[in-house]
């Protein structure tokens, strides 16, 4: 067992930030998290799944938006720093109200809507949209990529790499039906032309997504689509 | 100095101020609003920006060195277009350009010219061809590259004529 | 028809291509084949008075006010979130570029007439 100084970053300036734990190895985040409420019950973050399936444990570690599920602690360094997402409004300590982030994700109408012909209605297994449709399918929301980025933040009106990857998903699709008007949405103001290749997202996903990738190419197919 | 040639020295220097400030700017947006190493002033967090944030000081260099080439643009397109009022004119201004400020002033120029054209073309590939994340990385190392070698190289010979 | 940010966004691209030659290549003809010394009146007149030369220059003018009007949009799209002052810098911007289109075209049009 070694002692890991920690400080959390709290919306009430009064609340202790300081702490000390005792871990071992190996120790997610989230166990420190949890070791410390024992302490200070009044520490505030969420969780659900424990396994990197829910996305609701997303917080910044050190400055880098991670799972605190999946973020093993390294012992020997000189403490860990805790603190919520950024370009989402704080509700307490490490909580935060991804309203911006979900409001983004609806926009691009994230729902299948199959074409009124509806033909094909099965895509062979060896059917290359597959490739692109599954390399952006396990998304789970955990909004860390929307934290990466420097556009996405409230101020910027900028989609955002989740919302943005979740359309390509849907418009690689040949069945989509509504594939012109997602790739019509997403060339408004806030969207496919506000990446600027910071890969900060491509860098974040805990899934492995390469979200910019995903943006790069709903831009090429959003060129003569309109309308 | 005659007084187009003080005009245009105030002017680039103003332009020069803007640009720094501008510069400032961004790089502080970058690391306030979106901290890739949480502790420290912002100053601090630019040393300890790690490998996998370089992509995100492309950009802010991208913008930078873009508004500076435009910012030099705005005079120049004026010091040329004194040609066509009087070729005397013109050549008085143009004076300066041989002077030992203003030849560091042009190697910058071209360091910032350089920049912006290698990463600009490694974005335009990113469009055209599907390239993964540690190659667009990669890509970059190499218009660093490309900027620093092609940029000192000039810098020689724009400097040549001063110095000896 | 494309949507108008994606046709900006190919301007941009498309420019960018065009500008890596010419901006380069213009930066070499008059500070490393020739000392920028060198490069006044005299130098300015014989090279004005080939036809491609002027060509040259004035594509070179209007594919970097494309590429850098396209560009600073962007910016002011992302960094003046208000619409009020956001219309004030666009239509800044546009001033801005046309007053050095005008500017660069009028000189280089005497200069090719003369
Ligand atoms: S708790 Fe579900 S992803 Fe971490």
């Amino acid at each position: 067992m070694t002692a890991l100084a920690v400080e959390i970053e709290r919306s009430d300036s009064e609340a202790r930030r300081h702490f000390t734990v005792e871990v071992g190895e190996p120790t997610m985040v989230l166990d420190v998290l949890l070791a410390l409420q024992r302490t200070d019950a009044s520490l505030a973050f969420r969780y659900s799944c424990r396994v990197a399936m829910c996305g609701t444990c997303t917080i910044r570690v050190d400055g880098r938006p991670v799972l605190a599920c999946r973020t093993p602690v390294l012992l020997g360094a000189d403490g860990l720093l805790l603190e919520p997402l950024a370009g989402l409004p704080v509700v307490r300590d490490l909580i935060v109200d991804t309203t911006p982030f979900s409001t983004a994700w609806r926009s691009v109408e994230p729902w299948f809507t199959p074409r009124a012909d509806a033909e094909p209605r099965v895509l062979a297994a060896d059917d290359p949209s597959r490739e692109a449709i599954e390399s952006g399918l396990d998304c789970i929301s955990c909004g860390a990529c929307w934290t990466a980025c420097d556009l996405a933040g409230a101020e910027h009106r900028f989609l955002g790499p989740a919302a943005l990857n979740r359309a390509m998903t849907l418009a690689a699709d040949a069945r989509d039906g509504a594939r012109d008007r997602r790739l019509r949405l997403v060339s408004q103001e806030g969207g496919v032309t506000r990446c600027h290749y910071i890969h900060g997202c491509s860098g974040a996903c805990p899934k492995g997504i390469d979200p910019a990738a995903s943006i790069r190419r709903l831009r090429r197919w959003s060129i003569g689509a309109g309308r | 100095m005659s007084a187009l040639q003080v005009v245009f020295v105030a002017a680039l220097t103003a332009l020069l101020l803007g640009v720094v400030l501008f510069s400032a700017f961004t790089v502080r947006a970058a690391l306030v609003v979106r901290p890739t190493t949480a502790r420290g002033s912002w100053l601090v967090r630019i040393g300890r920006a790690s490998n996998r944030d370089v992509q995100r000081w492309a950009f802010v260099a991208h913008r930078a060195t873009g508004v500076a080439v435009f910012a030099f643009l705005l005079l120049h397109v004026f010091d040329v277009a004194l040609f066509t009022l009087s070729p005397a004119r013109f050549d008085d201004v143009h004076e300066l350009y041989g002077t030992a400020p203003m030849r560091v002033f042009e190697c910058l120029l071209f360091f910032a010219i350089l920049f912006h054209t290698f990463n600009g073309l490694r974005l335009v590939l990113l469009d055209v061809a599907e390239i993964r994340l540690s190659t667009a990385r990669r890509l970059l190392h190499v218009a660093v590259a490309l900027t620093a070698v092609a940029g000192t190289a000039a810098s020689v010979v724009i400097l040549k004529p001063v110095v000896a | 028809m494309t949507q108008p940010r994606i046709v900006a966004f190919l301007v941009m691209r498309t420019t960018a291509v065009v500008l890596a030659v010419l901006v380069v290549g213009h930066f070499a003809v008059t500070h490393l084949v020739n000392d920028v010394a060198e490069t006044g009146s005299s130098f300015v007149m014989q090279r004005w008075s080939s036809a491609l030369w002027l060509a040259w220059d004035w594509t070179m003018l209007a594919a970097a006010l494309a590429h850098a009007g396209a560009g600073i949009w962007l910016m002011i799209d992302e960094q003046a979130p208000a619409t009020r002052p956001r219309r004030l810098y666009h239509a800044a911007l546009v001033v801005t570029i046309g007053v050095l289109l005008a500017v660069g075209t009028a000189a280089l049009t005497i200069a090719g007439t003369r």
